[in-house]
């Protein structure tokens, strides 16, 4: 069942790769109001038949752009780029900029996680992920 | 239900404005070019209640559209949709009547509150128009009253009510003979007239 409090959520994803083009999408088909960025305008055929939404070609790291997607007003970002420094700057920009209360960023380097945290940004780490899934495999009682 | 005509080369912003009014019980039809939706609509103006419209479009731009529908003197309410635009822009917009904007992206709630305020606009306008018009002739300020009717009569050419208060304008500037003309033309376009000639007397 859908939880009342979590209709018609503004979310920004920042990187239309195939993680965010799927959230977008489904993001979208339930009836959350979202705006796509990415600086690659072909990025934008990730996305579904289902999504409903906005996309912004444009480079996130630069206020403008941020700016354009109304940023100030989200309820969640999730910054999904390819690159930690970057997601890192866009998260700073977002949080400490423009204020927005939920972050949530995309890191690779386990090393690097710390540091989001220390600034108050939520992590995905598919590297992370990865590593405790397969050890559960090796390890039984792994945990 | 409502007939609305929207125009965006976007597919996202079709179909999200098809979802977001979907649940408003609006009937959409939905176009890629203001080419296509001009021959449409001139085809059957009397359909559509409202116009949705992108300003960057390929082709002819929405700015377009509004000039050749309002050319046509046609009245439509029309909401502009656009990512960022030039101020120049916008001022040009609001110097047609019944137009509003909303900038990319937009929420649903957004959309649902200018198109609801878009399709009850004309008459709140007229009606708060008439009250000004009313107040100010009361207080004696005749030259802003006159600018409050002029803008009546634009919103509603056929109503008897922008006739009565010019009577009353020009009877106090003591242009008699003007003033009895509005009134006749008052009467002409009033089905109340009786009720309005009795208390005339």
């Amino acid at each position: 069942m859908r939880n009342k409090s979590k209709d018609n959520l503004y979310l920004v994803i920042i990187g239309c790769g195939k993680v965010g083009a799927n959230v977008a999408s489904r993001a979208s088909s339930i009836g959350h109001n979202v705006v796509v960025i990415d600086k690659d305008e072909k990025a934008f055929e990730n996305l579904t038949v289902e999504f409903t939404g906005f996309t912004i070609f444009g480079d996130a790291t630069e206020k403008d752009v941020l700016m354009e997607a109304k940023i100030d007003r989200a309820d969640y970002v999730f910054v999904l780029t390819e690159d930690d420094n970057t997601n890192f700057l866009i998260s700073m920009a977002c949080k400490y900029y423009f204020a927005v209360k939920k972050v949530i960023a995309r890191v690779y380097e386990p090393d690097n996680i710390q540091l989001f945290r220390e600034y108050d940004v939520e992590v995905i780490s598919p590297t992370v992920l990865a590593i405790d899934k397969l050890s559960d495999f090796v390890v039984g009682d792994y945990k | 239900m409502p007939d609305f005509l929207v125009v965006d080369d976007e597919r996202n912003v079709r179909f999200l404005i098809e979802r977001f009014l979907g649940d408003e019980s609006v009937k959409i039809d939905s176009f890629v070019s203001a080419e296509e939706a001009l021959k449409i609509f001139f085809n059957n103006e009397k359909k559509y209640d409202l116009i949705i419209t992108d300003i960057k479009l390929p082709g002819k731009s929405g700015l377009d559209l509004i000039r050749e529908i309002r050319k046509e003197g046609i009245d439509i309410p029309i909401l502009i949709i656009s990512a960022y635009v030039k101020p120049e822009v916008i001022s040009e917009l609001f110097k047609f009547e019944n137009v509003d904007y909303l900038s990319k992206p937009f929420t649903k709630e957004e959309l649902i509150s200018k198109v609801k305020n878009l399709l009850e606009k004309p008459k709140e306008t007229f009606d708060r128009l008439l009250r000004e018009a009313n107040e100010y002739i009361k207080k004696g300020d005749l030259n802003r009253a006159e600018k409050s009717i002029r803008q009546m009569f634009k919103f509603a050419p056929s109503s008897p009510a922008p006739h009565y208060l010019m009577y009353e304008l020009l009877k106090r500037r003591g242009n008699r003979e003007l003033a009895l003309r509005h009134l006749n033309a008052a009467k002409a376009l009033d089905p109340n007239k009786e009720k309005v000639e009795k208390d005339e007397k």
